[in-house]
């Protein structure tokens, strides 16, 4: 039994002490500036770990992410300028509104993977994109809708509770797919008819899936509305899914928590590299590209694997409880 | 894309006619450009056996290598075009050779890449260019009279250049060695590997066509769409969305579905708004895609 706990310790000591810098953090750097974009950082990760869902665990390629997001920014917004709604509610209506459009995508798509389910989801986010510019009297068409309530009134406080969201939303994935969840859904993509002999409900699981990511994209858009203040029809688009898609891929797809480092280490490096001029993107898709021929695991899993390297080595002998591996389902 | 002119105030209100005269030929231009992209892109995913969601890239090179080429060379326009599609084809087998292959045939992953690699040109062409739209003057001036209605020469060149570019390659894969050994490859590549056909040298020079015929539509449009770096979204998606209603492989298929879908937006641009094209196509893609994903004439393999 202790032998247990310090093994289960051993095992979440790089996401407690990746915890804890993230909560030391704004005490080491007292700049609202870094605040500011270490919140992007956290609501990216947020997401790319909800998109990791649909494309690590089940194999779905849902390149239309960018309708769960736009959907709950929308949704947000309209019930917090029409209906007076504030934040703390708004937010997780956001994600079930997400929710809903991710069950309607499922349900539509749940026949389809590969191209054609990447077409297909693409084509439905861009159809709300047209739509929503076409409302123009609800959704005041390109400019988007601005004024929405701020998250909080203090910078350090919408750190803070963009940490708690993305701990978690991450935390809470982590255990569904740690769980018989997360082995299915791994079956799912890898041989599904092989898992439908085997008695598994692959539909029940995949709508899952889709719920469960359009739920977090629901929820990252309405956050990321309300922390901009301002909504816009490009929250549908291509590129913000990408940017998504770009974070989940350099972390490492299947692991969850590797968008958070890689969502971390891009805002960084995006940072140090802001003098280059507006080349953002195409550092992150250079880089991306590299990652996935180089690292197709993504960064995180060999970075994990060198910290327990360099943990075990600085630890006696007699706790040693980490036989090696992440001991999550990245593995196969 | 607005195949439809802007409509100038200088001319009277057009009778029935003239109307349907010109939906007749604005549809078979923009058939033309679309058969050519979607002719491409089925035999990349039918022979090459590659998602690629790049394909749009291709034909936005092809309009700025003529722009670089023709106004900031000032080379002649045959030379700036042979210079275009030769590079663009180039960059085709590059990214298949460095990008693709290592892959493996992974679909995810082939549909992820392309994607990135799609929207990395557009930034790389957005940071030499710039932003702004780059205008490439007209290839022929001149305006023909056909059955009353004034069309731009430029117009009818592409509609003529795209009947020439797709008979050309049916005549090389119907009746040439290597057309035969890329139907072979098309039919069962192990089978074709066993009789001697390389299939690797078949997949890049696939390549090389489809980039080949989608540069050669972004060049044709290029005087009179704008030449910007977004542009290769929408006809990737027209193309997608030919490719698919046509059925999967099957090149009649395109060509049958091209003109669909060209017609059916320029008759929706006449008489609703040339804001709604894309909702067309994007329409078609999702409805075919749920409702009958094998296409019109087509087996399926994108599954």
């Amino acid at each position: 039994m202790q032998m247990g706990e310090a093994r289960s310790l051993y095992n979440h000591l790089p996401g407690l002490l990746g915890l804890g810098a993230m909560l030391l953090l704004p005490a080491v750097v007292p700049d609202p500036y870094i605040w500011g974009i270490l919140v992007m950082a956290n609501l990216y990760a947020f997401l790319a770990a909800g998109f990791d869902i649909l494309l690590g665990y089940a194999g779905l390629p849902v390149i239309g992410y960018g309708l769960f997001v736009g959907v709950g920014a929308y949704l947000a917004a309209l019930l917090n300028l029409s209906f007076g709604l504030p934040p703390w509610l708004t937010v997780p209506l956001a994600g079930l509104g997400g929710a809903v459009f991710g069950l309607l995508l499922g349900l539509s798509c749940l026949r389809l993977k590969g191209l054609y389910l990447a077409l297909a989801s693409f084509a439905a986010a861009a159809i709300c994109e047209k739509v929503v510019i076409v409302f123009y009297d609800l959704t005041n068409g390109h400019e988007g809708l601005s004024g929405l309530d701020p998250i909080s009134s203090h910078p350090l406080l919408d750190y803070y509770l963009s940490l708690l969201v993305m701990a978690a939303g991450t935390a809470a994935l982590l255990m569904v797919v740690r769980s018989k969840v997360g082995l299915v859904l791994n079956s799912i993509k890898d041989n599904q008819e092989a898992a439908e002999a085997v008695g598994i409900d692959t539909t029940r699981y995949k709508l899952l899936a889709f719920v469960l990511a359009s739920f977090l994209g629901g929820v990252g858009g309405g956050f990321l509305g309300h922390y901009t203040m301002h909504v816009g029809p490009n929250m549908f688009g291509l590129h913000i899914a990408l940017t998504i898609i770009m974070i989940a891929i350099v972390g490492g797809l299947g692991t969850i928590t590797g968008s958070i480092g890689a969502s971390y280490l891009l805002i960084i490096l995006n940072e140090a590299l802001r003098e280059v001029g507006e080349a953002r993107l195409l550092i992150y898709t250079v880089i991306t590209v590299v990652i996935m021929l180089a690292l197709p695991k993504g960064v995180m899993p060999p970075l994990l694997n060198l910290l327990h390297r360099v943990l075990r080595r600085l630890t006696p002998r007699r706790r040693r409880g980490w036989k090696g591996g992440l001991g999550d389902a990245s593995d196969t | 894309m607005a195949f439809r002119p802007r409509p100038r105030p200088e001319r009277p209100t057009p009778g029935a006619r003239s109307v349907l005269i010109e939906i007749l030929i604005y549809g078979s231009v923009a058939s033309a450009v679309y058969a050519m992209l979607a002719i491409g892109l089925s035999l990349m995913i039918g022979i090459a056996r590659v998602m690629n969601l790049a394909h749009g890239t291709f034909y936005m090179l092809g309009a700025y290598g003529v722009f670089t080429g023709a106004v900031v060379l000032g080379l002649p326009l045959a030379a700036a075009f042979a210079l275009s599609v030769s590079a663009v084809g180039c960059i085709a087998v590059a990214l298949n050779r460095i990008c693709l292959r290592p892959l493996k045939g992974n679909i995810d992953a082939m549909l992820v890449m392309t994607l990135i690699l799609a929207l990395m040109f557009e930034e790389v062409i957005q940071l030499i260019f710039g932003p702004r739209p780059r205008p490439v003057p007209y290839f022929i001036d001149g305006r023909l009279l056909i059955f009353g209605v004034s069309v731009p020469d430029q117009r009818l060149l592409v509609v003529a250049v795209a009947l020439g570019v797709i008979l050309g390659l049916w005549l090389f894969i119907a009746r040439t060695r290597v057309g035969g050994a890329i139907l072979a490859v098309a039919q069962d590549p192990e089978a074709a590997a066993l009789m001697g056909v390389d299939s690797g040298r078949i997949t890049l020079l696939i390549h090389f066509l489809a980039a080949f015929l989608a540069a050669t539509a972004g060049i044709l449009v290029s005087p009179f769409l704008s030449t910007n770096p977004g542009m290769w979204l929408w006809p990737l998606v027209k193309a997608f969305t030919i490719v698919i209603l046509g059925g999967l492989g099957s090149i009649w298929g395109s060509i049958l579905a091209a003109v669909i879908l060209g017609f059916s937006e320029t008759i929706v641009s006449f008489a609703l708004s040339s804001r709604l094209t894309e909702l067309v196509a994007l329409a078609i893609l999702f409805l075919v895609i749920i409702l009958r994903p094998s296409g019109l004439m087509g087996s399926r393999v994108g599954n």
